[in-house]
């Protein structure tokens, strides 16, 4: 008969790894929530899949931060704090090249909720059409960014529509573009984007009952009312809980 | 009797050597060319079946040709029963997890993998074959997938490069405990994904673009092809060449990524000399393995590098001529470079039957 110290160790993998995870969850939800959020429909966005009984809720944040027009969130300084080589002037002829060598990095990145940055953006569009997308979709707007989860809060304490959510920033240069019939003249510049922010939030039972229970999952065009708010609270290590939801309905 | 047959796949040459030299020995008999004499006949037909049978007892393996063609059936059914299985377990959870409660969830997914890992002891301890036991052991590693991928799903946890390098090990484990290349191929896979996301985390990158630096893996690849050179097999002599294949391949792929992709090295300067160094040693390394199999009768490894010459001399002759010469005569041209490859390996291949022969 085999030993039996190689099916030992792989029972005791699976109950370590396990433990290991478990422990994890537990230090992030032990005491006192990191922040707390209330967010709609507009938000975090519902898809009901018939192969798939959990109900996930996707975090989406405004597009309004990649405008082509020259509004960008975080300055070169604040790129360069990321860890990003910024040697090179975004005028340079080969700033192209060397930005776009630079794989995506972690950061920490601040997002304001319904707040003056995302009013201004929103005020500043022209377009009908993206006018009238933007007002049905997100109000979360990336505001601020450091290599520091606690540097980060500490510039934005005592603002509850502020979270701190943990994400991949990548860097590109952008050429200069001179003005135009409806554009202004913009500057060579270094911008950033988000490429991935942890945006699936499962939702638990009792709670998921009720978005099984909806009729619609998408809100329609003329209605003020949210189909849902959920309030989302924040652990030690940044992973979100959902507290609690309401469906005004 | 055994000889010293330590593993299955031992077992399996001895048996298919002792077929052939029966096959052999007829082939003589009937060309007048040796003939044994009724005591020699009788004693090696008695030694053959004894040891066959001996054999076929102690490894279960495959002593006629009929049953080889038929094990290679069984083979290819339980690899893909166990994927069906594996996509039925994991559609199954994702289809009825959502109506029992978190406890009830965590508790599933944790014990999925143990029962599995029982379920495959289990089947090992009753069929010396470990068809049924392959394809546990593939089930056992998706519910441990799905066991951690489940939980931090469960949790919005951040993911994590350590999943990776639980997967791996797990895989490892049971590789070793039931002597199965698949499950060993798929650990390496992930402990060489979970080494290079490490790095990547440590630079201060995000651990999902570890694919994003094939410089990691050029090195890799080598120290897994190295590995048998250290780790010594005396139970599953298969592994060592299931560590040099593996570990060629993931070499040639990376250097064969910064060949065409000279952007994602770490080296600084132009891109474009990046990946002509990269193709040239992509040529360079592919022919030195050739040599080196060649030397060391590692099959694989010759067949595997002379695969990826043609493709590294393909890339090259593309990148010189593709953009001006005229599809026709590009088409062309390979295909004289292939027959003039042919030649020369044929003039290789007499070569080394001489110096065999001397």
């Amino acid at each position: 008969m085999r030993k039996l110290t190689s099916l030992f160790a792989a029972v005791a993998l699976v109950l370590i790894a396990n433990a290991f995870a478990l422990v994890h969850i537990a230090r992030n939800r032990a005491g006192q929530a990191t922040q707390e959020i209330t967010l709609t429909d507009r938000e975090l966005q519902y898809y009901r899949d018939s192969d798939d009984s959990g109900v996930r809720l996707q975090l989406q944040y405004s597009s309004l931060s990649h405008d082509w027009t020259g509004l960008t969130w975080l300055d070169r300084k604040q790129v360069c704090s990321l860890g990003f080589d910024c040697s090179v002037e975004p005028g340079d002829p080969r700033a192209y090249d060397f930005y776009l060598r630079q794989r995506p990095r972690t950061a920490f990145v601040a997002f304001e909720y319904d707040g003056p940055a995302w009013q201004k953006a929103f005020t500043a569009l022209q377009d009908p059409n993206r006018l009238e997308n933007e007002r049905r979709a997100s109000r979360l707007l990336p505001i601020d960014a450091a290599p520091d989860a606690a540097q980060l809060r500490g510039g934005y304490a005592g603002r509850t529509n502020v979270i701190i959510l943990p994400a991949i920033v990548r860097i590109q240069s952008d050429p200069a573009y001179p003005a135009q019939l409806n554009r202004p003249a913009r500057p060579a510049r270094i911008s950033a984007f988000l490429v991935q922010i942890p945006s699936n939030i499962h939702v638990p039972k009792p709670y998921s009952d009720g978005f099984r229970a909806m009729t619609q999952t998408s809100r329609s065009e003329k209605s003020e009312t949210p189909l849902y708010r959920v309030t989302l609270r924040y652990g030690q290590f940044l992973e979100p809980w959902v507290a609690e939801v309401e469906f005004p309905h | 009797m055994n000889g010293g047959t330590q593993s299955r796949s031992e077992a399996q040459s001895r048996a298919d050597r002792i077929r052939m030299v029966r096959r052999e020995l007829a082939e003589l008999e009937r060309e007048g060319v040796l003939t044994l004499t009724a005591e020699q006949r009788g004693s090696f037909e008695e030694y053959a079946d004894k040891t066959l049978k001996l054999l076929a007892e102690q490894f279960d393996v495959d002593t006629t040709d009929s049953q080889k063609r038929v094990s290679w059936g069984l083979r290819i059914a339980s690899t893909l029963g166990g994927l069906a299985m594996c996509a039925a377990v994991l559609l199954f959870f994702s289809r009825y997890w959502g109506y029992v409660s978190t406890p009830v969830q965590v508790a599933v997914v944790m014990l999925l993998p143990l029962a599995s890992l029982a379920g495959t002891e289990y089947a090992a301890r009753k069929e010396r074959t470990l068809y049924f036991a392959g394809l546990l052991a593939l089930i056992a590693l998706a519910c441990s997938i799905l066991n951690l991928a489940a939980l931090g799903s469960i949790f919005n946890m951040t993911s994590s490069q350590n999943a990776l390098l639980a997967w791996g090990l797990f895989a490892l484990l049971l590789a070793y405990r039931y002597g199965l290349r698949p499950l060993l191929v798929m650990a390496v896979g992930f402990l060489l994904s979970w080494a290079s996301a490490t790095l990547m985390v440590r630079f201060g990158l995000h651990w999902v673009n570890f694919g994003d630096r094939p410089e990691h893996f050029v090195v890799m690849g080598l120290l897994v092809f190295a590995a048998p050179m250290v780790i010594v097999h005396k139970r599953h002599t298969d592994f060592p060449a299931v560590y040099r294949l593996a570990g060629v391949f993931v070499f040639f792929v990376a250097v064969l990524a910064l060949a065409e992709w000279g952007g994602h090295s770490y080296f600084p300067g132009a891109t474009k000399t990046i990946e002509r160094i990269y193709e040239f040693l992509g040529l360079i390394s592919t022919a030195g393995f050739i040599a080196l199999g060649i030397r060391r009768q590692w099959d694989g490894v010759v067949n595997l590098s002379a695969a990826f010459f043609v493709i590294f001399l393909f890339c090259r002759l593309y990148h010189w001529w593709w953009d001006w010469m005229p599809r026709f005569v590009f088409f062309g041209v390979i295909g004289g470079i292939a027959i003039l490859l042919v030649l020369a390996f044929k003039r290789m291949r007499a070569g080394l039957k001489e110096g065999a022969e001397a």
